[in-house]
């Protein structure tokens, strides 16, 4: 009798060929879900922020003035403000020029406006970084240093 | 003999028209089930989720007027186009939904910068955002869940809720 259908050599090359294709195709899939790695001077830019040296006074006519005393350079600074009942966020670049960034040992002002009925001021640092394989630029908030002023 | 049956012409004309009508069908019907649940998966990441503020002491629920009083967060590392709030609030045996969405009229109102209820909403667009809304429950709430409607191509997706316990506001 003359055997019909696909030969076991056939059958084991096109189910290795299908499992190849859909670890591919799930690999692909799932790459959109993670998160790049962001990167300054080769360094995870979370670790930079441990790095993050800065002197912070909330003047009384609404000026921040910051003094940078580490060698990470300040690309801006995020401005949290607690009005009664509500979180307000802004970002500011040192001396209100856009894309100013304050470089190791400089000092400038920000000047800010806050809410009348604002409690409490909490001011982080924003660094810039890498991603690792787009090298795209990427800000980056260091949400472990910060400094609060209360009201 | 003669033989019986359809003829091979008829039989392969009729296969073509099975094999189009299966195509129209898994197009039509099978394919929009799909991609409405890879955009799902899409839209709602797993930093696309809002937080329930309770640390600002603005997150209660008010017995005498049976309100509940909410402070809903953005959270920081979250990037997402936020076009709504859905509300999902529950006790006494109940459960009711509410959402809040700018260019909708409903009776829930938000504290605004002078610390005034308006019925003008506005939603935490900035990472790290919050605001409090104030919802007529009309029941004792215990427990409510938060999730945002996000705008992801041209398509809304409600994505996953957070839930919190409500404790009563103090006098």
């Amino acid at each position: 009798m003359k055997k019909r259908g696909l030969s076991p050599v056939v059958a084991t090359v096109g189910l290795i060929a299908i499992t190849i294709a859909l670890f591919i195709i799930l690999f692909l899939w799932s790459r959109s879900f993670m998160k790049e790695k962001v990167l300054k001077f080769d360094s995870p830019v979370e670790d930079m922020c441990e790095d993050v040296s800065w002197n912070v006074n909330l003047n009384s006519n609404g000026e921040i003035s910051i003094s940078n005393r580490g060698n990470v350079n300040i690309w801006k600074i995020m401005v949290v403000e607690y009005p009664p009942g509500r979180k307000i966020v802004n970002f500011y670049y040192a001396s209100n020029i856009p894309d100013t960034s304050l470089s190791g040992g400089s000092a400038a002002n920000f000047s800010i406006t806050l809410n009348p009925s604002t409690k409490k001021v909490e001011v982080y640092p924003v660094l810039l970084g890498k991603g690792e394989k787009s090298k795209k630029v990427y800000e980056y908030v260091c949400k472990n240093i910060f400094e609060k002023f209360e009201f | 003999m003669k033989s019986k049956g359809i003829s091979t012409l008829v039989a392969t004309v009729l296969l073509v028209l099975i094999t189009i009508a299966a195509i129209g069908l898994i197009w039509g019907a099978i394919l929009p089930l799909i991609q409405k649940g890879l955009g799902q998966s899409k839209a709602c990441g797993l930093t696309t989720t809002l937080k329930i503020n309770k640390e600002e002491g603005y997150t209660c629920y008010n017995s005498s007027d049976k309100s509940l009083m909410i402070m809903i967060e953005k959270p920081h590392n979250a990037e997402f186009n936020l076009v709504g709030i859905n509300v999902q609030v529950s006790g006494e045996g109940r459960k009711k939904v509410y959402i809040i969405r700018p260019d909708k009229v409903t009776d829930i109102f938000m504290l605004n910068s002078t610390g005034q209820w308006t019925p003008n909403l506005l939603l935490p667009q900035t990472p790290g955002e919050a605001f409090t809304y104030k919802i007529d429950t009309g029941f004792n709430v215990t427990q409510v869940g938060v999730a945002p409607i996000v705008l992801y191509g041209k398509a809304e997706y409600i994505c996953d809720m957070v839930t919190e316990e409500i404790e009563p506001c103090s006098a």
